[in-house]
């Protein structure tokens, strides 16, 4: 027993604690606005095998001072030996100050170990939160067991113990009526997209509607919420152009970035921008154009209007 | 269904596992209970995501000596499809309208099987919650994906502690092709009732 604790203590010594008290994530998404952007590196394509070495910093560097102007947090979905460590240098270099880590597979140890390596890493420099899964229940990739067991395993790998780096998932807003769902984690994430349930509303009305689904969500929880993924194509589909993407981002600024709801501890995040380039790949693996064009920057990273929309409401102007 | 049971039906009880609550003193109110049954409540027309060419839906079809619900999904036409049954035909809550009052209901109960088990499905229920005559529930019920036997078996969704002072949208079920890669499934529903009390 002395062993073990020995062996907990040395652990503890050589393991950076996340930044600042408890939950400095909130503490970020609470903070004067917070500007979070969903980020997969340009020319990325998960269906290739990587190649040998690491994804270009250059090219990271890049991606990542194009969208400064207008973001200091990134939401990332996965972990890739190759690419996000390299993210996370150029993003600390660059000033972001906070990253929303991803796992794409719960059932993955080295998506696991490698998660948990960067938050023992980078913890103490950036505001750091964990996403497990996407999507991944209603997609039948894992269920509700794999993310429990994933993150019991990566505060372990992590070091930071009880409910110091948050976590959650993320699914469909429809799916937050199952109670599993609406007691996994620390805070909620949904996914809530009025260009798939809701299409034909005016920019304004989907603003509304994405506001009142996320309200629905914290009220039953009874905790935080950060809506992680919302926005509209520019392109792609009937009804889609930039023209209404940079309304839908102008009412959305306008509306606030945090709601208090009922107690402190409830609120509701609204910091978080879907998503940072065009990705031709996903048009073709979901088969839908629209998939492809939800980029505030085309591949190019030539920024469409609603870029400068949230660029406009950057602390850096 | 109207007939005698003859066999026992296995119970499975979903989302919160509940315990099983005393039998309710009033009598349940039904979505379906057999074709033409004066007692069913609710048109089965909300083909979702909306064209409906990937669903078929049989309401008459025949089982243990009355009939169920048979549904025929073609998922490799679309990555999803499903029905919600609404308080009237094609109706969501968007504008004024009917809903049923199934205040004090303790659990939504149905009958399912695959044609060939394996079928996975995901049935909820006060589903328009987010328009503006919908549901007065903001979250829909949600049982959670169910992988059906080739046998009946009977499921029930807590509902206890929910708002149900208006329900546009009593029941919905549906399907995808991640959850049933084989594209084409067919399942069969009956029995789908809102029991009162517990």
């Amino acid at each position: 027993m002395i062993r073990l604790l020995l062996l907990l203590a040395a652990l503890l010594a050589a393991t950076p604690a996340v930044a600042g008290e408890e939950q400095s994530f909130f503490a970020y998404l609470r903070s004067e606005r917070p500007a979070m952007i969903a980020y997969v590196p340009t020319g990325f394509d998960p269906r290739v095998p990587p190649a040998d070495g690491p994804w270009p910093a250059e090219r990271l560097g890049a991606d990542l001072a194009a969208l400064r102007p207008a973001f200091d947090g990134l939401v990332l979905y996965d972990f890739r030996p190759d690419v996000t460590p390299g993210i996370l240098e150029q993003a600390a270099a660059l000033g972001y100050r906070a990253v929303l880590l991803g796992v794409w597979d719960p059932r993955s140890q080295a998506e696991i170990a490698g998660t948990a390596e960067l938050v023992r890493r980078w913890g103490d420099r950036l505001a750091l939160a964990v996403i497990i899964g996407n999507e991944g229940i209603n997609d039948n990739r894992y269920d509700i067991a794999d993310l429990a067991h994933a993150r019991d395993r990566l505060r372990v790998l992590a070091g930071t113990g009880g409910s110091v780096l948050p976590v959650s998932t993320s699914e469909p807003a429809g799916d937050y009526g199952w109670p599993p769902l609406l007691a996994f984690g620390d805070f909620l994430a949904p996914n809530i997209h009025p260009a798939i349930d809701q299409a034909s509303l005016a920019p304004d009305a989907a603003v509304a509607w994405v506001h009142g689904r996320a309200q629905a969500i914290a009220r039953a929880a009874g905790g935080p919420v950060l809506v992680k993924e919302t926005g509209i194509p520019n392109g792609g589909g009937d009804g889609f152009s930039a023209e209404r993407q940079r309304a839908f981002w102008s009412a959305w600024l306008a509306a606030g970035r945090l709601a208090q709801i009922d107690a402190p501890s409830i609120f509701i995040s609204f910091a978080a921008a879907f998503e940072a380039f065009d990705a031709p790949w996903k048009a073709e693996q979901l088969r839908d154009p629209m998939e492809g064009h939800w980029g505030l920057m085309n591949t190019e990273r030539q920024p469409y209007p609603a870029f400068e929309v949230w660029s406009a409401g950057s602390p850096a102007r | 269904m109207s007939t005698p049971r003859t066999r026992a039906l296995a119970l499975s009880l979903i989302a919160l596992a509940a315990p099983v609550p005393p039998a309710a003193a009033e009598p349940p109110v039904f979505v379906y209970r057999d074709a033409g049954s004066a007692d069913n409540q609710g048109s089965w027309t909300n083909v979702i995501p909306g064209a409906g060419e990937a669903l078929r839906v049989d309401l008459a079809t025949p089982a243990d000596g009355g009939t169920a619900v048979r549904l025929d999904f073609d998922l490799e036409r679309v990555r999803w499809a499903g029905i919600v049954v609404a308080s009237a035909p094609g109706y969501w809550g968007a504008e004024p309208g009917p809903g049923f009052d199934l205040a004090g209901a303790g659990a939504l109960v149905f009958r399912a099987r695959g044609q060939a088990g394996g079928e996975r499905i995901r049935v909820k229920a006060a589903v328009a919650g987010d328009q503006p005559f919908g549901d007065s529930d903001s979250l829909p019920l949600d049982a959670g994906w169910i992988k059906l036997g080739a046998e009946w078996q009977e499921y029930r969704i807590d509902a206890r502690g929910r708002d149900l002072s208006r329900v546009v949208t009593p029941f919905m079920v549906i399907a995808n092709d991640k959850h049933n890669p084989g594209g084409r499934i067919t399942v069969f529903l009956d029995d789908i009732r809102w029991e009162r009390g517990g």
